[in-house]
């Protein structure tokens, strides 16, 4: 069957309002806000993938993991026991069902994907050891990791990977179907080769394999409840479940890399309450959490404790349907950018822990345009009356704006921005919606011409391709430009990261200059953990992964 | 005696029927088409729609899925979560017993504190004694569970280290740990109801010792420890016992709070993820058992009150 890329993706859009069902159950975070997240799941990388070739770790000396050794030159103890406050309840322990990206950091104990992401973004070998792409990209062979076993003792070898491809496409409520669509078939060629053949040209694969796409389980469990239980071929075995309150893991002794589990047991506690979490961390109970900016100070100036922050993809932003009239003008929308003022925002609603790039990517991507200033769109409501003076809109104009109802910070934003944009005399409805109905009520059903909400970018090209493209699952439709169109075309055609990162470089600029997302800021992605955590790193993206995470004896 | 048990057993039942009818209708009260939402949002394929509407019989007229969702609760069947897919009855004894531990310790503590404070606020009446214990409750009922219970964790948490902040140890892991971890949560729960029940206390047994009868007995050269505890107090217990059966169901209810604070894994908190997830059958399972608890609680009381005075068992 040939498949157009233009594909519409139902199962997506299904997924990305479960999205908002599961995220605002979570907390207060700004992470767990209801967001329009990249529903794809696609982890994904501000990366491209490295050349085929052994990987980093393949070289590693095999070495004993529960052998002493040390941390940035701290000794850790490898009988230690890591225990997390998570600020979200995952629906599903099966990474192919739980929607929620941010959860996706806990299945990823319990399951190695076949490519990884490093938490600067970089795409590395995991259970694939090596992969090349044809010329234009729709094929792709990966070369497997030799005498790699399942926590259940099953093999991992090719044959492993076409089954999970298998169940990936076609279970019910599959989160990682969209991301696949283009692959037509997965081959067997032997024992630890397999070859992907893409309908279009498809060189985001590497980067959507090293997400819940391409997590590894095994075989012989499927028949189980992978909502319950995980058998994988990760660092961590799952040993307890219970539901709402405790995941615990164990090291698996048998993990085809001993540099990653440098303790013996994680425990996930789940706490949704900022406060409980903080009162645990400076109690000594968890070792490390998850912040909000707002909740910081409970936490802040502790004697004992850590505060690591990075500006991640996510981003808040107003989406606008530029089929509601005036927005179909590029200069109204310049406009609203200029009588946006950003920074303030910023400072006065985020506690001043955030950045406010003119781009929908942070400084860490690929994509991320050098030539495009910060202040692009400088705060100045004269330029912005201006603006919709030539657009004809001298008097203003009005619309509805929906907010999350009852979900820091949109409330308090909204009303900055209506105060902002009622400077210049563009007139906004704040329209507080339940969470679960905004994405019905703008997206599908257009009663509003637009919303506030968070976005997650990460890979820059799945990012064009659920937002701004006709078929996008949560995109007004409207919302695009031929320019972009051909400009994600030709990303997901090569595989070369220089042509690469050209491409999505002026795809930015494009979407920069057309206001395709009035940004607003890019939040601080906060953990807070004990001096006793060693070799942790903020993640680039939600997902954040323990890997050679250890505790100080 | 056992008529009186009998009339108001069969009393429960109306009220029961009811609660079953408004937890059966929680379905119905989420926006929007339940199937709809269960299968993700507007969006999702309209086979899974069709498949979530089957498998919850949806399509049946109300009073035949009202009926088979009663037949299935009174069972003990209360469906599956649809977010962790357990049965919800397996869930909610799972962790009863968290919810039933707080609450039955907030209770022993309010009782610690209510009962001697009360005598003595009643028998020092308008003296400072009576003044600091009504203060106090005063100031107990005004605090909210949530300031209470931050403030014990910052003091007796985190500053001395006497409890742990967070957290529950089963008893069958040990139970001093067990104890160790419910005090502040208890605590937090039990203040207002020790406060309540103390103003209860003293304001009858004030009332009780103007009366002739305890007069009578002083003046028949009765002490006053026999005219306190043998005549007095029995005669006070009935409003006593009345608060404490309302306050049953704040005690479930500030569990909610203190569950989520303490991260207690109770159906306080269960309730709160249940509200998050949407998760409906959960969410009626919790609500039929509170209020099945609640009733249960009432009846136990009216029972108790009639025992305590036996003019009430005419009624």
């Amino acid at each position: 069957m040939h498949r157009s890329p233009w594909r519409v993706r139902p199962l997506a859009l299904s997924v990305v309002f479960l999205t908002f069902l599961a995220a605002c159950g979570g907390d207060d975070s700004p992470a767990a806000q209801p967001t329009t997240t990249q529903s794809t799941s696609a982890e994904s990388a501000d990366s491209t993938d490295v050349p085929p070739g052994p990987g980093p770790s393949t070289d590693a000396p095999v070495t004993d993991p529960t052998a002493p050794g040390a941390i940035d030159g701290v000794e850790y103890d490898p009988d230690a026991v890591l225990r997390i406050g998570w600020h979200l309840n995952p629906t599903s322990l099966d990474p192919f069902r739980e929607p929620t990206e941010e959860n996706l950091a806990l299945t990823a104990l319990a399951y190695d994907r076949l490519t990884n992401r490093l938490p600067t973004g970089e795409i590395v070998p995991m259970l694939a050891e090596s992969w090349g792409y044809n010329d234009d990209a729709t094929e792709l062979v990966m070369h497997l990791r030799d005498g790699v076993v399942f926590h259940d003792g099953t093999p991992f070898n090719a044959e492993a990977v076409r089954a999970n491809m298998d169940r990936a496409r076609t279970i019910e409520g599959s989160s990682a179907a969209s991301v696949l669509a283009l692959v037509e078939s997965v081959e067997v060629i032997d024992d630890l080769t397999v070859r992907f053949v893409s309908s279009s040209p498809n060189a985001v694969l590497t980067t959507s394999l090293a997400d819940r796409a391409g997590s590894m389980i095994s075989p012989a469990a499927f028949d189980e409840d992978l909502s319950l239980v995980e058998s994988g071929a990760g660092p961590f075995e799952l040993v307890e479940h219970r539901p709402g309150e405790v995941t615990i893991y164990e090291r698996f002794d048998d993990y085809w890399d001993p540099e990653v589990a440098k303790v013996a047991r994680v425990e996930v506690y789940y706490m949704g309450d900022q406060t409980t979490r903080a009162n645990a961390l400076r109690s000594g109970q968890i070792d490390m959490s998850h912040f909000n900016p707002a909740g910081l100070g409970d936490v802040e100036g502790q004697p004992g404790l850590d505060i690591e922050m990075r500006p991640t993809s996510q981003y808040y932003q107003m989406s606008i349907d530029w089929q509601y009239e005036p927005f179909g003008d590029v200069r109204v929308r310049q406009a609203i950018m200029h009588a946006l003022d950003r920074d303030g925002i910023c400072q006065a609603i985020l506690q001043g822990l955030c950045e406010t790039y003119a781009q929908v990517v942070p400084e860490s991507s690929i994509a991320f345009n050098p030539e495009i200033p910060n202040d692009h769109y400088a705060y100045d409501p004269d330029k912005a009356r201006q603006l919709l003076a030539d657009a004809g809109y001298a008097d203003g104009f009005e619309f509805d704006l929906v907010i999350l109802a009852g979900l820091p910070p949109y409330g308090e934003m909204s009303e900055v921005i209506q105060a902002q944009l009622g400077e210049v005399g563009i007139r906004v409805n704040l329209v507080p919606l339940e969470p679960a109905l905004v994405a019905e009520a703008t997206i599908t059903n257009r009663e509003f011409p637009s919303y506030l909400a968070a976005r997650l970018s990460r890979d820059p090209s799945l990012a064009i391709e659920n937002y701004w493209l006709p078929t996008s699952p949560i995109n007004f439709s409207g919302v695009t430009t031929e320019r972009l169109q051909e400009l994600y075309l030709a990303s997901i055609s090569t595989s070369d990261p220089d042509a690469r990162r050209a491409i999505l470089q002026d795809a930015m600029q494009e979407i920069t200059d057309q206001v395709l997302d009035v940004v607003i800021a890019f939040p601080q992605y906060l953990f807070v953990h004990t001096d006793r955590v060693l070799g942790f790193q903020v993640p680039d993206s939600q997902a954040f992964i323990i890997r050679g995470v250890g505790i100080a004896k | 005696m056992i008529s009186l048990l009998v009339r108001r057993a069969a009393s429960v039942v109306p009220i029961l029927v009811l609660l079953s009818i408004l937890v059966f209708g929680l379905v119905w009260a989420t926006p929007g088409d339940p199937a709809v939402a269960l299968a993700g949002g507007p969006q999702a394929s309209p086979a899974l729609v069709a498949e979530i509407r089957e498998s919850l019989g949806l399509n049946d007229p109300v009073p035949t899925q009202y009926g088979r969702w009663l037949g299935r609760a009174v069972q003990g069947d209360l469906g599956t979560s649809l977010f962790t897919k357990q049965p919800v009855t397996s869930a909610i004894l799972d962790r009863a017993p968290v919810t039933f531990s707080v609450t039955g310790l907030a209770f022993v503590f309010a009782m610690i504190i209510a009962v001697p404070a009360g005598f003595v606020a009643a028998t020092r009446r308008g003296k400072w004694q009576d003044s600091l214990a009504t203060g106090v409750a005063s100031l107990g009922l005004a605090t909210p569970s949530f300031l209470l219970g931050l403030v014990l964790v910052l003091v007796f948490a985190l500053r001395l280290d006497w409890f742990p902040a967070t957290g529950y140890t089963k008893p069958s892991e040990g139970v001093f740990e067990w104890l160790r971890g419910l005090v502040l949560p208890a605590l937090t729960l039990g203040a207002l109801l020790a406060a309540e029940s103390m103003r209860q206390l003293r304001a009858a047994l004030c009332e009780v010792l103007e009366q002739d009868f305890i007069r009578t007995a002083r003046a028949a050269g009765l002490r006053q420890r026999a005219v306190l505890f043998r005549h007095a107090s029995r005669n006070a217990a009935g409003p006593v016992v009345t608060v404490m059966g309302l306050q049953a169901a704040y005690l479930l209810g500030g569990s909610i709070i203190v569950e989520r604070l303490f991260f207690l894994p109770g159906l306080g908190s269960m309730a709160v993820e249940a509200v998050f997830n949407r998760d409906i059958p959960v969410l009626q399972g919790i609500v039929l058992f509170a209020g099945v608890l609640v009733v249960l609680v009432n009846l136990a009381v009216d029972l108790i009150c009639a025992w305590l005075n036996p003019k009430l068992r005419a009624v």
